[in-house]
């Protein structure tokens, strides 16, 4: 797991998150295959990236960091160099760039490794959050979530609906780039989240993949009254690593959490 | 200002059906298994669900169903989670109707899946374990190619996976041509060494995700 230190820049976001080892990984040793970082950007604007690693891929721990670092250091660079995307059609365009770049990142790995590209195999999930918009993007399972001003929190992107649960798209497929999920909606959010496959059965109903409110309502009032973000950030990772949560599931767990907190004026 | 806040406590899940995992376990007890192969079988079932109890996701979510063919084809047991799997004493006679057999284990797939999908329940690809230990018999020959190609076309479809293990005096060459992954041959009898890693392979499936193959260690007990 990697997560980069928190900007000193005063922003109006709030960002945490946490990944911890699944309990099948414990016991067959493996590492964390997830991975999620983040990064603020100019004029209250940050993008998050979360990547599930195939627990079948040799290499997923190295995947799913190569396609979280390049696909937000492409995304990131984009976005402070030329003008933020005006329209839905700029968006997805860059989205789908951003997928790309992570792709020839692991295309790139495999090669300096001298392995087959399926042993980097991961998912990706990119968000933009900008003051007027949030775009997001996604291959494989995993979830991206949404609330409004209004606190309405929706699906924005989803689990892929394969026939099987356990097959999922991967990056690293031939077929990956063809049709990723790539979603916008205009307007300002004042919450997101971001999780991989392994809370999916927990935080969403399936197989519709809309959010269980419970689930996430006490996560953001948590996010809202916590002081210290590095405190949190542990006791996000207690919570995931809590014996309720690892009885209902044994997969790598990630959860990024973003709340806009009020300003204190 | 915090707002002590207790995750644990505080944050509610999504009831969601349990995600299953069907296999049909489809076994010869054909004339040709009397004796030590059938007991050896028999053996074997009570270690595969002694073991498979032991790991308790695979025990909610795999589901076993237990088909047997000789002259005629019966299904011993419809899908089950392991707690209510009741190894049956199988005994062996007969001939071997291996092309009826495979219909109605696909047959068996295709309905549970509908199950699942009307009641919103996720489910894993089907397996069908098939254990012989000799080649059709008895049956016309066009129910064997029938069998065949529908196999070739779900197994295409990725409908289900399909495993073929041959005993002792299996026709190997003769299963190969009937089913698509390359049968393995198991050394001896040593069915319960088999069933272990089955019972080992359900749990991985039922708790990973893999890219397009089912991906499965090595077998210790059988040689391609």
């Amino acid at each position: 797991m990697e997560i980069p230190a928190a900007s000193s820049k005063p922003s109006p976001w709030r960002i945490i998150a946490a990944s911890v080892r699944g309990s099948s990984h414990e016991k067959k040793n493996q590492p964390c295959q997830d991975a999620v970082r983040w990064q603020s950007l100019p004029g209250d604007s940050w993008i998050a990236a979360v990547a599930d690693g195939a627990g079948s891929a040799a290499l997923a721990e190295a995947g799913s960091a190569a396609a979280c670092a390049a696909s937000l250091d492409f995304l990131g660079r984009r976005l402070r160099e030329v003008p933020v995307p005006a329209t839905e059609e700029k968006w997805r365009l860059l989205l789908a760039d951003s997928l790309q770049a992570a792709r020839q990142a692991l295309v790139a790995e495999a090669a300096a490794r001298q392995a087959p590209l399926r042993d980097l195999a991961t998912t990706l999930l990119l968000l933009a959050v900008t003051p007027e918009a949030v775009a997001g993007a996604q291959v494989g399972d995993g979830a991206a979530l949404v609330a409004d001003s209004s606190g309405n929190l929706l699906t924005l992107t989803r689990p892929c609906l394969n026939e099987y649960l356990n097959e999922t798209t991967f990056l690293t497929s031939e077929s990956a780039l063809e049709k990723p999920q790539l979603q916008f909606r205009p307007g300002q959010i004042n919450q997101a989240a971001l999780l991989s496959d392994g809370l999916q059965m927990l935080a969403l109903k399936m197989p519709e993949g809309t959010p269980h409110r419970p689930f996430f309502a006490p996560l953001f009032r948590f996010l809202e009254t916590a002081g210290d973000p590095a405190a949190a950030q542990d006791q996000l990772a207690a919570f995931l690593r809590s014996s309720r949560i690892q009885q209902r599931a044994n997969d790598d767990l990630t959860l990024l959490l973003a709340g806009r907190i009020p300003s204190p004026a | 200002m915090a707002e002590n806040i207790k995750l644990e406590e505080a944050v509610e899940f999504a009831e969601n059906p349990e995600p299953r995992c069907p296999c049909v376990l489809l076994l010869d007890t054909s004339g040709s298994m009397k004796g030590d192969p059938i007991t050896a079988l028999n053996q074997g079932l009570i270690a595969f669900k002694e073991d498979l109890s032991k790991d308790p996701l695979a025990s909610r979510r795999v589901e076993l169903a237990v088909v047997t063919f000789d002259n005629e084809v019966k299904v011993r047991q419809d899908f089950v989670t392991v707690d209510q799997f009741e190894p049956p004493a199988l005994t062996a006679q007969g001939q071997t109707f291996m092309g009826g057999a495979i219909q109605k284990a696909l047959d068996l797939i295709q309905a549970r899946k509908s199950q699942y999908r009307a009641n919103g329940i996720a489910y894993y690809r089907p397996w069908v374990f098939m254990i012989t230990d000799g080649e059709p018999q008895g049956e016309p020959e066009v129910i064997v190619q029938q069998a065949a190609q529908r196999l070739k076309s779900d197994e295409a479809n990725k409908r289900v996976a399909f495993f073929a293990v041959g005993v002792e005096n299996a026709n190997m060459a003769r299963l190969a041509e009937i089913v698509v992954r390359t049968p393995v041959k198991l050394i001896g009898l040593d069915f319960i060494e088999m069933f272990v890693w089955l019972s080992k392979s359900m749990e991985a499936v039922a708790q990973s995700r893999t890219d397009e193959q089912v991906a499965l260690p090595p077998p210790g007990w059988g040689a391609v």
